[in-house]
C-alpha cells in the first residue's frame, strides 16, 4: 500500500481517463447508477495498490453519474440519494502520520450538497465541505471554498493537512441531516507530490498554483 | 453488558469472507488489465507501475490475511458451521485462498524492470485467475 491516491467517483470507468495516481470508484457493477446497500464495495484493491472502497451505504442507496469529460477528476460524482443519508467510504493507509487531503465536492450539472466529513478511524478530523455549492459546476475544496469552475478547482483548491494516528481514513458523505456529494478525494503523506499532472519542460518544471 | 455474537453475527463475518475473497479474485484480474494496458501503451513509467504493483502485493496480503485471523478465534466453528449448511466444506476456503495466496506472494519478487517484464506478470496473473462467478457483466 502507497501514497499518494486519487479516487475520482463517477459511474463507469470508461467515461474518461484516469490522470495518475487516480483510481475510479465506479458505480457497482460499473456505469450502475445507484450503489445499494448490498453493494457496498470496501475492499477493493486499488490499481495503486491501496485498499479501499463503500464500506456503509445507507438504506437509500448512493447516486452515480458521469457528467462532463472533460476534467477526469470532476467527470462525475456520487451523492447521497437523500439528505438524511450518511454514507461512508473507507480506505486504509500504508502509515499514519500528517497526510495532506484534497476534495471536490459538488456537480457539474446541478447545485449540489456538500457536507463530507474526515475521520480516523471513528475520531472526527473535521468536516472538509458543508452546505450547498450555490450553482452547477462548482466545486468546494478540503477547506470548504467554492471553486467557481473545473479550472478554478484545477488551478486554486486547497489541501488540508491533517494528522492520523490510526491507519483507517474514512469520509462520511451526508451528516444525517444534510447530503453530501464526492466529486474527487486526494490523500498524500504532507510534503508528497503535488496532486496534478506536472508538465516538464527542458529545465522548468510548473506547477500547480495550489502548490506555490 | 456486551451483545453476545449471535447467528447474525456469524452470517455477517461469513458475508465479509464472501466479499473480500471474491473481490479479490475480481481486483487480481482488474488490476492485472490496467497494468497491461499501461504497460503496452507505455504510457507510464516502469518505475510507477512498479511500484504499484508491490503496493498491491502488499494490499493483497493484507487482504488474505484476515480470514487466517478470524479462523483463529473461538467463533470460527460456527462460521464454518454456518458454510457448511450451505452445502459447503472448509477445504473450499484453501482452495479459493491457494492460488489467490500463490498471486499475491508471486507479485512482489517478480522481475518488473521493463515493460516487457510486467506484461508477462500480468498475463501470469490473468491467467490464473479467472473472473468471478457475475450475474451481471464485470
Amino acid at each position: 500500500m502507497a501514497l499518494p491516491q486519487g479516487i475520482a467517483f463517477r459511474a463507469s470507468n470508461a467515461f474518461v481517463t484516469d490522470i495518475a495516481p487516480d483510481f475510479c470508484e465506479n458505480g457497482v457493477p460499473d456505469a450502475d447508477t445507484q450503489i445499494d446497500t448490498g453493494e457496498a464495495d470496501y475492499p477493493t484493491t486499488s490499481a495503486q495498490g491501496n485498499n479501499l472502497g463503500w464500506e456503509t451505504v445507507d438504506v437509500d442507496g448512493v447516486q452515480c453519474r458521469n457528467r462532463n469529460n472533460s476534467n477526469a477528476r470532476l467527470s462525475g460524482m456520487h451523492q447521497c440519494t437523500n439528505a438524511n443519508d450518511v454514507n461512508i467510504f473507507r480506505m486504509d493507509l500504508p502509515s499514519t502520520g500528517a497526510k495532506t487531503v484534497r476534495l471536490a465536492s459538488g456537480d457539474f450539472n446541478y447545485g449540489a450538497d456538500a457536507y463530507v466529513e474526515l475521520f480516523d478511524t471513528s475520531s472526527s478530523l473535521g468536516i472538509l465541505s458543508s452546505g450547498t455549492t450555490s450553482a452547477a459546476a462548482k466545486w468546494k475544496d478540503a477547506t470548504n471554498v467554492e471553486r467557481t469552475s473545473a479550472a478554478d478547482w484545477v488551478s486554486n483548491n486547497a489541501s488540508a493537512s491533517k494528522v492520523f494516528t490510526t491507519t483507517i481514513l474514512r469520509l462520511n458523505m451526508g451528516s444525517g441531516s444534510v447530503g453530501g456529494t464526492l466529486s474527487f478525494f486526494h490523500v498524500e503523506d504532507s510534503g508528497g507530490a503535488p496532486p496534478g499532472p506536472t508538465i516538464y519542460t527542458d529545465n522548468l518544471v510548473l506547477m500547480p498554483q495550489a502548490m506555490l | 453488558m456486551a451483545v453476545p455474537v449471535t447467528q447474525v453475527g456469524i452470517l455477517r463475518a461469513l458475508l465479509q469472507i464472501e466479499r473480500n475473497l471474491t473481490g479479490l479474485q475480481r481486483d487480481m484480474r482488474n488490476n492485472a488489465q490496467t497494468w497491461r494496458t499501461a504497460a503496452l501503451a507505455q504510457s507510464t513509467p516502469i518505475v510507477t507501475l512498479a511500484s504499484n504493483m508491490n503496493s498491491a502485493a502488499t494490499a493483497y496480503q493484507t487482504r488474505l490475511g484476515w480470514l487466517p485471523t478470524i479462523q483463529a478465534t473461538p467463533e470460527w466453528s460456527r462460521i464454518a458451521a454456518l458454510y457448511v449448511t450451505m452445502g459447503g466444506t472448509g477445504q473450499e476456503f484453501a482452495d479459493m485462498m491457494t492460488p489467490l495466496s500463490a498471486v499475491a506472494d508471486q507479485l512482489g519478487p517478480v522481475a518488473k524492470t521493463t515493460y516487457a517484464e510486467i506484461i508477462a506478470a500480468c498475463d501470469q496473473i490473468i491467467a490464473a485467475i479467472n473472473a468471478p462467478l457475475s450475474l451481471w457483466p464485470e
